[in-house]
């Protein structure tokens, strides 16, 4: 029978013997190894010191050769590294359909389970060590991507997670498919055209929700190990990391303002999605009383005797607002379409500068 | 404390009553019973009688009966609890999967603050204010120089912001916390919908433990939205109307009718507690009762599950005296048959397969895997509610869609909003997996048996 060049190479998978996933595993897992420490330099140091060490044995410039290698590397690693989880891929079908049975298990559960668990600790650790300096510590001091471990760790937790059926003692994925396939030998054509759609529907979708979830699992895991490095931040700190800027405009508006003083935003729009936006500010300035842009003309109409009446002063690289007229002391509300806007006289203002493109003006009307 | 109290009672009364289903759905149903009743009755305190201390009092009162109970049926309880759930080798893997699971999301939402945008500018603060004495009807004091955000603070139901607000009362800040839990409860409340589609308990754990971590639950379950209560009191609802398939039994309805009710006081800008009853119409029509004995049964249904919508349809409009979100003075008839109105059909549809993109295969392939079930005649009653509750819920989200775009403009800017507020649909689509499999493993089954005999 004539095989194509997969077929020989499937089937030579399936006739080998436990060092085949050895081997395979162990290609995936040094261009794994050469992505994480993802630094051309480290490599074309150690082929200098291997070819110069050849050098000295066969007497040929081998060691010119050393930056062209430490520099393809990485290219040659991705390769290799896809290639190797492709394969290892097709290795656990085979096995989940236990067509190979002449595997050690103590190996592969050795691959599949162990290594998976152990650098899941070591990307908890290094995760907790980069929160606990700054940020791209890992990679400035060990040279360390923690991008690259990550999916190296997600790619190994998923090979992992398809290998937990097998691993099961009484686990009897040939005679499941003897069966199934047996069976499918009775059916009319178009009941196992619909039977085989479903198996291959299942399995698809099987697989996929299994990949997202293991990958979200890792995730959500990872995303509580920085938050257990963060447990002594003070509210000030999370918030400022959640909204930067944002957070501290509002702590410096805060600590100007007292309870019960009055603020005037700018209307909501576009242009200053936060800072236009009341419900937003309300949460970090209440019980402060706020007052849209939008209608200033309402508010001094009715509240003329209140007590301080503070602007935020807001500018970005475009646009400020509101516009003030030192020379004839004038402020004007320009509204979104810069149409209906409103204009008061002043007697006099008091700044308060702040950084973060914000001030604040007192009122002195 | 409140909520502490609420699960306390819900362990403390459940030998006592509600005596269906396992101790696990018996105390998520009881919980959120509790929860859903009490915040109502706070509701109902705070905006038209002014007193919490009644409320307090009602609470404490309800407790110490509990524990009366509780007393009684000590020795019951846990002889069930232990024999039933526990004692099983899968149900304790389970168990740790849920400790983990909750370890996990626990971890984060003790030690974030609330911090998400529409949580901290509305459900938040709206419980701030609530644990400071304001009611629901006053908050519109605080838009009053805010043009553009008029019935901002009453624009939800309040139920998320008052369970913040007995956090905030006991003297706690880490609001989070709710949330770990509601996301604990919906994959249990998802095991126990997945149990009725298979007896292969493995299938069951597998897809749950998948269900569990699909990504927008587990990201949502770390948000202070109202997504996640959403989805759960509709989830709960679906898991009782199909009890009512499996045994008529006009209690299973009530229940369901109750759940869905619940789904309204979390959110209410889509009313799809009618896509459930409508799925559900079908079989108490097809069901052995008496013609009256159905029309009863639907009346109930439809009068319980719509409550809480048209209650709070209701307060909106002649209590808050909010206008409609949707203009409803316009020619929405003429408009929808026009050729802008077609094309608006289109557009509606285009943004919806935007919004759902990446989730769309849990929304597709319990389709295909029913029609092709169908062609087998292996497609159960519990399946075709399903699909129907997935096709009506999918009907409705369109309608709003296409509703809101006629008549807004700002409705592009719903895109996210729209997939997190459709995680139910999603979580269902979820059930398809358990489906799929549990064919393959029946096919596969039936066959050692028959060889067996």
């Amino acid at each position: 029978m004539n095989r194509s060049f997969v077929d020989l190479f499937l089937i030579k998978i399936m006739t080998s013997n436990w060092y085949t996933i050895m081997i395979l595993f162990f290609l995936f897992y040094l261009s794994g190894i050469v992505l994480i420490f993802r630094s051309s330099s480290i490599w074309t140091d150690l082929f200098t010191s291997v070819l110069y060490y050849l050098q000295t044995l066969t007497g040929a410039p081998w060691v010119r050769f050393s930056s062209l290698l430490g520099r393809s590397m990485l290219g040659i690693a991705v390769v290799v590294y896809y290639t190797g989880l492709f394969i290892l891929v097709i290795y656990i079908f085979l096995r989940l359909t236990k067509i190979d049975k002449s595997k050690s298990f103590f190996i592969e559960k050795l691959v599949f389970f162990y290594n998976p668990i152990i650098f899941l600790f070591i990307l908890f650790f290094l995760q907790v060590l980069e929160l606990s300096n700054y940020p791209n510590y890992v990679f400035s001091r060990l040279n360390i991507n923690l991008d690259a471990l990550t999916t190296f760790v997600l790619y190994n937790m998923i090979l992992g997670f398809f290998y937990i059926p097998v691993s099961f003692p009484n686990y009897k994925g040939e005679k499941f498919i003897q069966i199934f396939i047996s069976k499918l030998k009775k059916e009319s054509i178009s009941k196992v055209v619909i039977i085989v759609t479903i198996v291959i529907l299942t399995i698809g979708t099987l697989f996929l929700a299994s990949i997202k979830s293991v990958g979200t699992f890792l995730n959500e895991a990872l995303n509580s190990v920085s938050a257990l490095a963060k447990i002594s931040y003070s509210y000030d700190r999370l918030m400022y990391e959640k909204y930067g800027k944002t957070y501290r405009q509002m702590v410096f508006i805060k600590n100007h303002l007292k309870e019960d003083d009055v603020l005037i935003h700018p209307p909501q729009d576009d242009i200053w999605p936060a800072l236009g936006n009341q419900p937003f500010l309300r949460f970090f300035l209440y019980p402060r009383i706020l007052v849209s842009g939008d209608v200033v003309k309402n508010f001094l109409s009715i509240n003329r005797s209140r007590s301080n009446v503070y602007i935020l002063y807001t500018t970005n690289s475009e646009e400020h607002w509101p516009i003030v007229d030192t020379r004839n002391k004038v402020i004007s509300f320009p509204n979104i379409n810069q149409r209906d806007g409103y204009s008061i006289d002043y007697n006099n203002i008091i700044l308060i500068k702040g950084d973060e493109n914000i001030s604040l003006i007192k009122l002195e009307l | 404390m409140i909520i502490f109290l609420s699960l306390l009672n819900a362990f403390l009364i459940t030998p006592k009553f509600l005596k269906v289903e396992n101790t696990w759905i018996r105390v998520t149903s009881l919980f959120l019973l509790i929860l859903f009743g009490s915040s109502f009755a706070y509701f109902i305190m705070v905006d038209f009688f002014q007193s919490k201390s009644l409320f307090y009092s009602a609470v404490f009162f309800l407790t110490s009966i509990s524990i009366i109970f509780f007393i009684k049926d000590f020795f019951k309880f846990w002889v069930y609890v232990l024999h039933s759930e526990i004692n099983h080798k899968l149900a304790r893997v389970t168990l740790i999967i849920f400790i983990l699971i909750f370890l996990i999301s626990v971890i984060e939402n003790l030690i974030y603050p609330v911090y998400s945008w529409d949580a901290i500018a509305l459900y938040d603060i709206r419980g701030k204010f609530f644990a400071e004495g304001w009611s629901l009807r006053d908050m519109s004091y605080f838009v009053q120089f805010d043009p553009k955000n008029s019935y901002y603070y009453q624009l939800y139901p309040p139920f998320t912001s008052i369970l913040h607000a007995w956090v905030y009362e006991s003297g706690l800040h880490n609001v989070q916390i709710i949330y770990t839990v509601f996301y604990v409860l919906i994959v249990l409340v998802f095991l126990n919908i997945g149990k009725m589609f298979t007896k292969n308990n493995y299938i069951v754990y597998f897809v749950t433990v998948l269900c569990a971590f699909f990504a927008p639950l587990a990201s949502l379950a770390k948000v202070a939205y109202t997504n996640i209560p959403f989805a759960l009191f509709y989830l709960l609802g679906v898991f009782f109307l199909l009890r009512y398939i499996k045994s008529n039994s006009t209690r299973y309805l009530l229940l369901g009718g109750i759940f869905l009710a619940g789904s309204s006081w979390c959110r209410v800008l889509e009313p799809v507690w009618v896509a459930a009853v409508i799925s559900i119409l079908p079989f108490v029509f097809i069901s052995r009762q008496k013609k009256l004995r159905k029309f009863l049964d639907v009346l109930i249904l439809t009068i319980i599950s719509g409550s809480f919508y048209f209650f709070w349809k209701f307060y909106e409009e002649y209590i808050l005296k909010r206008p409609p979100v949707i203009n409803t003075e316009l020619d929405l008839i003429n408009q929808v048959l026009s050729i802008d109105g077609i094309i608006h059909g289109f557009v509606a549809l285009n943004f919806m397969y935007d919004a759902w993109r990446s989730y769309l295969w849990l929304i597709v392939v319990p389709f295909v895997l029913g029609l092709l079930l169908f062609f087998l005649k292996k497609l159960d009653r519990y399946q075709i509610f399903v699909l129907l509750c997935v096709l009506f819920n999918i009907g409705i989200y369109f309608t709003g869609t296409f509703i809101v775009s006629i008549t807004t403009l700002w409705w592009s800017s719903v895109g996210d909003a729209l997939y997190r507020s459709s995680l139910h649909i999603l979580i269902l689509g979820f059930l398809s997996i358990i489906w799929g499999l549990n064919y393959i493993h029946s096919f596969i089954f039936e066959k050692i048996k028959r060889k067996n005999d």
